[in-house]
């Protein structure tokens, strides 16, 4: 079995890069994503001083234009050298002692896989055949409750009834699609298949199925 | 119904002294979101020293739950929460806003698997939660209810465990692929009441379609016919079925514990079969796998095992079962035999039962395991051990046994009922005493696959080890031949002209015993140079050609001579059913 092998690294905060201004943390079950530029502030509960040692990532300093137009530091955690399932941790410590005051947990996980949608339609809606005609490309994304901002672009995609299928590359469905979908008997299920690479690298395949009426 | 709207404004002062313990805050900026109607934990921190501050939040209900930690609870119709950190000069340091989301809806999972999977028809467990991946909620679910559904059949029940009557239910449907429609009510940790729905796609292990139309032959065990049923025999067929089949029984739905003791027979053969997936998470939620500090793998969940018995003894009567179907690249009908069922009569049972049953189709090729030959009065395989100890350097005896002659988890049961008390991790020091003149360990790795020292040193001077695979562990023994007795193993391999032959690839060498033997180690002859290889006379143990092997001219010959049954005509299977045991289709099967 593969060493595993976790990555250290020691900063040393400097003025208020790490947060603008006090800030909240979640109480438990932090969540870092794999192939995703986490961003992170950090702080301490009475405001002293401290440096950061870091396990499974690494912290990167970026600069983000605010909606003011200005330049805002900000500090992205990038998880390298560990597994989905792992824990990365944030070791808070005395500048001067080195001594740890207090850890800070975080679960690995993959960014959650996104949503397939048919123009704006999600799984499980109803589409008249003759509003398909209106409906020019299928959408990814993230449901509203998912907070992260990963990009994903769709591959290829098939669109299937109990009879047949048609199959396509890229977001825009061809006019076969269309015309496809049109001819769909009302009443009867379509099931969409999408393979999307996201911005961490992973390729995935979702589905979504619709009533055609 | 109306829903009062309060945006309540509350302020209050929280005293703060350096003195206490501080925490360390990492934020999630992008994680902005506060879930509705939900008690959600945050904790505050600073970039810089301060003695006083206050804090106003809007749009929710909030408390401080401890020191620097608040409970902040967003109103169902607050679609954003403020909150106003202040110093204690009154000044404002930052403002937060907070998008209010209602919670997810949790997904049920059978098992380990979600809408839309295979699942496991053994599996009993139902989880209600969120995908692991999505959400950094704490909110559980406790299923409380169930009801599922087979076409227009239903089960229902009551907390998490999914009743007998599911897995039956989903035994005697007459299709193999079965779709499950689980419905489950739950509470949530915050006393959330709701319900979730998912359909699964379920194997039925037991269904056996091929075996429902054709005739049905039927075979006894008389003196002409042993290289069918000659156990004694390697290559006979029912040696062939107990190495490549004594694990798989397949289509064995009621052959139970019960019934065969109740027999009176107490010889059961029987293994454990293990759920092909198992949940995720356990009964409370956490994951079911944690990683080691040494980085292997501990399960915290341990799934349902389902056992199965089964009985190879004495059998004294073979069933075939004959099938036809329509060629898809020809398209011309053909008639072929599907299973075979291994049948005996137990002693206070006027009738046959079918104790195992297996597709025949694969044992015209599968000779998955290997045919064993004992060979004791092979003196030239004996001579090999001999040569091997008295001629080679460690380094070449090395090279010659690194794969083949240490103590292996090897296992002669399957033909000479050696017991797996060879395995090297628990054998009988008492056994090697008498046996051997001598035993050697020597080149322990020095590491284990960690990266570890393999062995550790104890304060009493011995060493304890830790290396995690001692498969790779050389040995070197020293025989007393008085009581060794060998055996050749054989293993399907093509031939120059792409035909399967069985061909001798180990020697097997074991310590004779009164009742059984006990193996010791094989030699791989692949690994041998050609000077130790010349040593042995392989010329009374020529390759076998498969497709020549008694049995199969033997079968065509009594299955032409057989009894034979329709399983369409009520007749034949009544006179089926004054002969076997049957099941609820008419074909024979377990008592």
């Amino acid at each position: 079995m593969k060493k595993l092998k976790t990555l250290l690294v020691l900063l040393v905060i400097q003025g208020n890069v790490y947060s603008q201004g006090p800030i909240f943390g979640f109480d438990k079950g932090n969540i870092l994503y794999r192939g995703y530029k986490n961003r992170v502030e950090f702080g301490t509960s009475d405001g002293r001083p401290f440096e950061l040692l870091v396990e499974g990532g690494e912290l990167i300093s970026d600069t983000l234009i605010n909606e003011e137009g200005e330049n805002d530091s900000i500090i992205q955690f990038l998880l390298t050298n560990i597994r989905i399932g792992d824990t990365a941790k944030v070791f808070f410590l005395h500048p001067t002692t080195k001594e740890p005051f207090d850890t800070v947990f975080f679960k690995v996980h993959h960014v959650p896989d996104p949503s397939l949608y048919l123009g704006t339609i999600s799984s499980g809606g109803t589409v008249s055949n003759a509003a398909v005609r209106s409906i020019t490309e299928l959408n990814v994304r993230y449901p509203p409750e998912v907070p992260i901002q990963c990009q994903f672009r769709i591959k290829t995609w098939e669109i299937l009834s109990s009879t047949s299928s048609v199959v396509g590359f890229g977001s825009d469905l061809t006019s076969e699609a269309q015309s496809f979908l049109n001819s769909t008997s009302p009443g009867s299920q379509v099931r969409i298949i999408a393979t999307i690479v996201g911005s961490d690298g992973i390729v995935r395949k979702i589905s979504m199925s619709i009533m055609v009426n | 119904m109306k829903i009062i709207s309060k945006h309540l404004v509350l302020l209050t002062f929280v005293a703060c002294t350096l003195k206490a313990t501080a925490q360390g805050i990492v934020s999630l900026p992008e994680m902005k979101v506060l879930y509705k109607e939900y008690d959600n934990n945050l904790k505050i921190g600073f970039d810089q020293e301060i003695e006083n501050y206050r804090i106003e939040i809007e749009g929710a209900k909030w408390s401080e739950s401890e020191k620097w930690n608040f409970i902040v609870r967003p109103y169902l119709n607050s679609n954003y929460v403020r909150i106003v950190i202040y110093n204690g000069s009154d000044e404002k340091l930052k403002e937060h806003y907070y998008s209010c989301i209602e919670l997810p809806k949790p997904r049920l999972y059978w098992g380990s698997e979600a809408n839309g999977s295979w699942a496991a028809a053994e599996e009993t467990n139902l989880f209600i939660r969120y995908d692991f991946n999505s959400y950094y909620l704490s909110e559980t679910f406790r299923p409380i209810e169930w009801q599922v559904s087979i076409g227009k059949v239903s089960v229902k029940g009551k907390g998490n465990k999914l009743s007998k009557e599911v897995r039956d239910l989903i035994y005697s449907q007459k299709q193999d692929e079965v779709i499950v429609s689980i419905t489950s009510k739950y509470i949530s940790s915050s006393n959330g009441k709701g319900a979730v729905s998912a359909k699964f796609k379920v194997f039925n292990p037991f269904f056996v379609g091929e075996i429902s139309k054709g005739r049905v032959f039927v075979i006894d065990k008389d003196s002409n016919n042993l290289s069918l049923f000659d156990k004694n025999d390697p290559f006979s067929l029912i040696s062939q079925i107990h190495s490549s089949f004594i694990d798989q029984p397949v289509g064995m739905s009621s052959l139970t514990a019960e019934c065969l003791t109740g027999q009176g027979h107490e010889s059961i053969e029987y293994f454990f079969r293990y759920l092909p997936t198992f949940p995720v998470a356990n009964s409370i939620g956490d994951d079911s796998t944690t990683i080691l500090s040494n980085g292997k793998l501990e399960y915290v969940y341990h799934p349902d095992q389902k056992k199965i018995f089964f009985d190879k003894s004495d059998i004294t009567r073979m069933v075939f079962y004959e099938n036809t179907f329509t060629d898809p690249s020809s398209q011309q009908k053909v008639t072929t035999i599907s299973h075979v069922g291994l049948a005996k009569k137990y002693p206070n049972n006027n009738k046959f039962d079918v104790v195992m049953l297996i597709p025949f189709t694969e044992l015209s090729t599968c000779w998955g395991l290997i045919a064993i030959y004992k060979e004791s009065n092979n003196s030239s395989l004996q001579k090999l051990l001999s040569e091997i100890n008295r001629t080679q350097t460690k380094e070449s005896m090395e090279s010659a046994l690194k794969t083949g002659s240490n103590f292996t988890n090897f296992n002669l049961s399957k033909y000479f009922d050696v017991p797996m008390e060879v395995v090297r991790d628990h054998f009988s020091m008492d056994i090697f005493d008498s046996s051997f003149y001598y035993v050697e360990q020597s080149e322990l790795p020095l590491t284990n696959s960690f990266g570890d020292d393999s062995l550790i040193h104890l304060s009493d001077g011995t060493y304890n080890l830790v290396y995690p695979e001692p498969d790779t562990i050389v040995f070197k023994v020293y025989v007393n031949p008085q009581v060794m007795t060998t055996f050749v193993q054989y293993e399907l391999r093509m031939d120059a002209m792409n035909k399967p032959q069985l061909q001798v690839s180990n020697v097997v060498y074991a310590i004779k015993r009164s009742e059984i033997n006990y193996a010791f180690g094989r030699i791989n002859l692949d690994n041998l140079p050609n000077e130790l290889l010349n040593v042995i006379d392989l010329s009374i143990l020529n390759s076998i050609n498969i497709d020549e092997l008694p049995w199969k001219y033997k079968l065509r010959e009594e299955i032409e001579k057989s009894k034979s049954y329709l399983l369409t005509s009520k007749r034949d299977i009544k006179l089926l059913g004054k002969e076997f045991n049957l099941d609820i289709m008419g074909r024979p099967a377990n008592f």
